[in-house]
């Protein structure tokens, strides 16, 4: 793996730099080396958190070509970061010629992976990690995309983009009155291609896209080894519930049209008008399903015991979904405009779903009348959801270091679910329409003093219903920054913003308070040194009732996070000497405390104008209060070599 | 093998279209001696993407009049820079939108958030560039440029469970996400998130398996949106979520005691109390949506 990573280096490198054997100029950039990791603690947590591992790395590669004057193209940049002991690698190509063409390449694997000690683990306790809910994926992302440029008013584009997403993991599947433990392998393809023109007419411009969209998505499951006795250790009705066998496949294939208009252009010298709609026209999803299970399981909607089921589904949803916005931006006077549109949304689904499960080999809660029972169910759904914004904002510039806002929108939303019939656990509140308007005022400014830049905007939002509980019928946001900067020499920065989100109706009594500000402090004292120091303080704190399931009783949900964070850094650049180092401490204190501390340090050393070594270090330590077993420290060190142009 | 031949056809179709469209004229332009006096930036300038703008047939001083309007006046003034037009600010952003404006839906957009706040194309870019202009000519690399006015988001990721970063952000590699990933800085409405070039969510953009359409949707995905679960910035919580308990995301909508939001109440046996039933989503595993099970177990 580790030879394979760097030989793409090696290629990205050869394939990069080849371009520059006719080119005018040549400026590149390039850091290749190895990677080292020591992590002690909780490895699976180190690697949710940052995905790093040891290998050679191509830290970064840019070149860029000027073609010249003769050469096929004007510009051709290639950049690639990652290429290796990282859990995302990038490659980028961009190549253009004025009045001709505009070429892009990008391609990005990132690695996706999960492994959490406490989630979804019953078995926690027990000292068994991590959760049974993991995953070790890949995800592969192509895109390509062409404008041709021939001048004139028509101006071709062609794109396409491929996006695969595989790997194994691992899931849980409640069956028979018990949950088992699932190693699953998914494999997902979504490929789509785009045609479309830009459009030039006098002072308006036009783009318009169609694409078409497809995926191919396949999920593997089987049950895990030794995980027959599943995640509930009670017998039910006097049965250990167990499972010798749990297998399944799915396969789900996916279509979506889509088109994308937008068009903006002047009306009069000082009205721009500017349009835009987008609609994926009857989306399919098409999935069939089917598993099969042996073993020991109880179904009390049966009333019966059964020693395994065979069950094919097959379910098919489609959607039509688009998004219209028209605007127009009035300069009124040259100190004065006026911004007022309307964007309408709407998402329409129907889908149907027909599942038929074969429990094999069932007897009564008595253990008589034995007999396989064919189970169909048979499900429609549909859910319409529109929202209609009307929205006004008006600013002012009296002065060339004074800009005033002040805005109104006003949104209405309304939405209408049909469930089917199985979707319902208790009868209210699965289905219906629902409907909410939300009238918001925002008003703000922002001053521009030279040195001194200061900025404040709030904003309230009324709204006349909510629609799931924690829809706020009140929101109250304030935020203000302030900058100083002195030359290059000094720059002090701090934000604040303080949100609040009510809705006092009884039984829902939705009160949550954000409180989150945060300051920073540049110092350059000499063009060789500069120094960062910053805080930040994320308080934040909600409660709304909830019913607990296991008795009905009410009581509120009560949620707490009060986060801190410091942090300092230093660079110091001496001839051909770099050394930068930092360090932060974020802490914890709500519902889940923890510590998170980091420090690193790069030092840099030319030893030709072109040619240098660096190496980097970063100590990571992470603890939780609460859980230790997600504990871990980790120190990553890496050295390269770094190759730079003149 | 299918997805191979359909990347070589694309490429095959691209690769025609390019010649079908070379030769295509440059518009005159009138010559001007800019370099005679601002020599060093003109030296620079030939490594800046705006050099061959006009075409490679344009004439000396071209790109300079196409921003710098009053050239010739300035010229005949002996240099007289009161005479010169230099773009900046609110009124310098009418110069670049004449190139740069409204091509899609994640472009310039004259009226964004940015703009309305004072924040114009010159405080983020440096137009001329300088001898090794980096992406866009920026005046920072990568992110730098957006944490150092938003230290607030910043710090965000300074939390333990974020999207894989950009080592300007906090995050590891220099081949993480990028604020621009998911923002146009250039763009308008709230937090001027990007959109699919099918108008979906920017999130749809990656996590692809979670696009839907399902028979079977997960409510919050039509009522709401992701960020109704999760903190995509960055979270203290597993799986970004916006609660330390999965079952404390769920029951906050799924608790039905007004009887007039939509969120029905689960029905007894679930004993919070049971390391079983803490994580809702360990049977309701496909939480985002199924087109084969009712209540979301796959």
């Amino acid at each position: 793996m580790k030879k394979r990573a760097f030989s793409v280096a090696l290629v990205l490198t050869a394939v990069a730099f080849a371009p520059c054997l006719q080119a005018q100029s040549v400026q590149f950039d390039l850091g290749l080396g190895y990677q080292w990791l020591d992590v002690s603690g909780n490895q699976d947590m180190y690697r949710t958190h940052t995905g790093d591992k040891d290998g050679f790395l191509l830290d970064s590669l840019s070149v860029t070509v000027a073609g010249g004057k003769d050469g096929m193209f004007d510009r051709l940049r290639v950049e690639a970061a990652g290429i290796g002991a990282s859990s995302d690698n990038r490659f980028r190509v961009q190549i253009d010629r004025s009045r001709l063409f505009n070429f892009q390449l990008s391609y990005s694997r990132a690695d996706v992976f999960t492994a959490f000690p406490g989630y979804a683990n019953p078995f926690l306790a027990s000292g068994l990690i991590p959760g049974q809910h993991t995953i070790d994926r890949r995800r592969d992302a192509l895109d390509l995309d062409l404008q041709l440029l021939p001048g004139g008013m028509f101006s071709p584009i062609v794109g396409y983009s491929r996006y695969h997403y595989w790997g194994p993991g691992r899931t849980t599947f409640p069956f028979g009155q018990d949950e088992f433990a699932l190693n699953t392998e998914l494999d997902e393809t979504v490929s789509e291609y785009r045609v479309g023109a830009g459009l030039a007419f006098g002072t308006w411009r036009a783009t318009v896209l169609q694409g078409w969209r497809s995926s191919d998505s396949s999920f593997d499951y089987a049950l895990v080894p030794g995980a027959t006795g599943g995640n509930n250790a009670q017998p039910v009705l006097g049965t250990n519930v167990a499972a010798g066998q749990l297998a399944g496949h799915s396969r789900t294939i996916g279509s979506a049209p889509f088109t994308n208009v937008l068009v903006n252009g002047r009306l009069f010298d000082r009205v721009r008008i500017v349009g835009s709609y987008a609609r994926t026209n009857g989306t399919e999803a098409d999935t069939d399903e089917t598993f099969t299970a042996t073993g020991q399981f109880v179904s009390f909607a049966l009333g019966r015991f059964f020693q395994g089921a065979s069950d094919v589904a097959s379910g098919s949803a489609k959607a039509t979904n688009w998004r219209g916005n028209a605007r127009a931006e009035v300069d009124i006077t040259s100190w004065l405009e006026l911004i007022a549109g309307f964007t309408s949304t709407r998402r329409e689904l129907d889908g149907d779903a027909l599942l038929r499960t074969t429990y094999l080999s069932t007897t009564n809660f008595s253990g008589l009348d034995p007999k396989n029972i064919t189970a169909l169910l048979s499900a429609a759904t549909a859910w319409d959801r529109g929202e209609d914004v009307s929205e006004a904002k008006l600013v002012a510039r009296p002065v060339a270091w004074l800009s005033l806002w002040v805005a109104g929108a006003w949104i209405d939303q309304d939405l209408t679910i049909v469930p089917a019939a199985a979707e319902i656990v208790v009868p209210g509140g699965q289905g219906g329409t629902f409907k909410r308007s939300i009238d918001r005022l925002s008003a703000g400014a922002d001053l521009n003093l030279g040195p001194v830049t200061l900025g404040a905007d709030y904003l309230n939002d009324d709204a006349d219903a909510a629609v799931v509980r924690t829809d706020y019928l009140d929101r109250d946001r304030l935020r203000a920054r302030a900058t100083v900067k002195i030359g290059s020499f000094l720059k002090v920065l701090g934000t604040g913003e303080w949100v609040n989100l009510k809705n006092p109706t009884a039984g829902i009594q939705y009160d949550a308070d954000v409180t989150h500000w945060a300051a920073g402090l540049d110092v350059t004292p000499i063009q060789a040194l500069t120094i960062h120091g910053g805080y930040d303080s994320y308080e934040s704190n909600s409660q709304v009732l909830i019913r607990l399931p296991q008795d009905f009783s009410t009581e509120p949900s009560i949620y707490a996070e009060d986060g801190e964070n410091v942090e300092g850094s230093a660079s110091l650049k001496l001839g051909r000497f770099l050394v930068e180092a930092g360090a932060n401490q974020y802490t914890n204190r709500g519902d889940l405390p923890f510590d998170l501390n980091r420090t690193y340090a790069r030092i840099d050393i030319g030893i030709t104008a072109e040619l240098g070594v660096y190496g980097q270090y970063e100590k990571r330590e992470y603890t939780e209060k609460a859980l230790s077993a997600a504990d871990y420290s980790a120190d990553r060190y890496g050295l390269f070599v770094r190759w730079t142009s003149k | 093998m299918r997805s191979f031949a359909n990347t070589v056809a694309t490429l095959g179709i691209l690769a025609l279209l390019v010649p079908a469209v070379i030769g295509a004229a440059n518009q005159e332009q009138e010559a001007l001696p800019c370099a005679d006096c601002h020599d060093t930036v003109a030296a620079d300038f030939q490594s800046n993407p705006h050099a061959l703008a006009l075409g490679r047939d344009a004439a000396a001083g071209a790109v300079c009049a196409s921003c710098h309007a009053g050239g010739k006046e300035h010229v005949d003034a002996g240099g007289d820079a009161a005479l010169i037009r230099i773009p900046k600010g609110a009124g310098g952003a009418t110069a670049c939108l004449s190139c740069h404006g409204g091509k899609s839906h994640n472009d310039i957009e004259p009226k964004g958030v940015h703009a309305t706040a004072g924040v114009t194309c010159d405080t983020c870019h440096s137009i001329h560039g300088a001898k090794r202009p980096g992406p866009a000519l920026l005046k920072a690399p990568d992110s730098e440029l957006c944490v150092s006015c938003h230290p607030d988001v910043r710090n965000a990721f300074r939390k333990p469970n974020t999207h894989r970063m950009h080592q300007s952000v906090g995050g590891t590699s220099k081949a993480g996400m990028q604020c621009y990933s998911c923002h146009n800085p250039h763009g308008r409405g709230d937090g001027n998130l990007k959109q699919t070039a099918a108008g979906e969510p920017v999130c749809l953009s990656c996590h692809t398996e979670k696009r839907g359409p399902f028979v079977f949707t997960h409510g919050a995905l039509v009522a709401g949106t992701c960020q109704s679960c999760h903190d995509t910035h960055g979270s203290a919580n597993p799986m970004m979520l916006t609660r330390a308990a999965v079952s404390q995301v769920c029951l906050e909508c799924h608790s039905n005691i007004t009887g007039t939001t939509l969120g029905s109440q689960p029905p007894s046996l679930h004993d919070l109390r049971s390391p079983r039933y803490q994580n809702c989503t360990t049977c309701h595993t496909a939480i985002h949506g199924s087109n084969v099970s009712p209540r979301l177990f796959r």
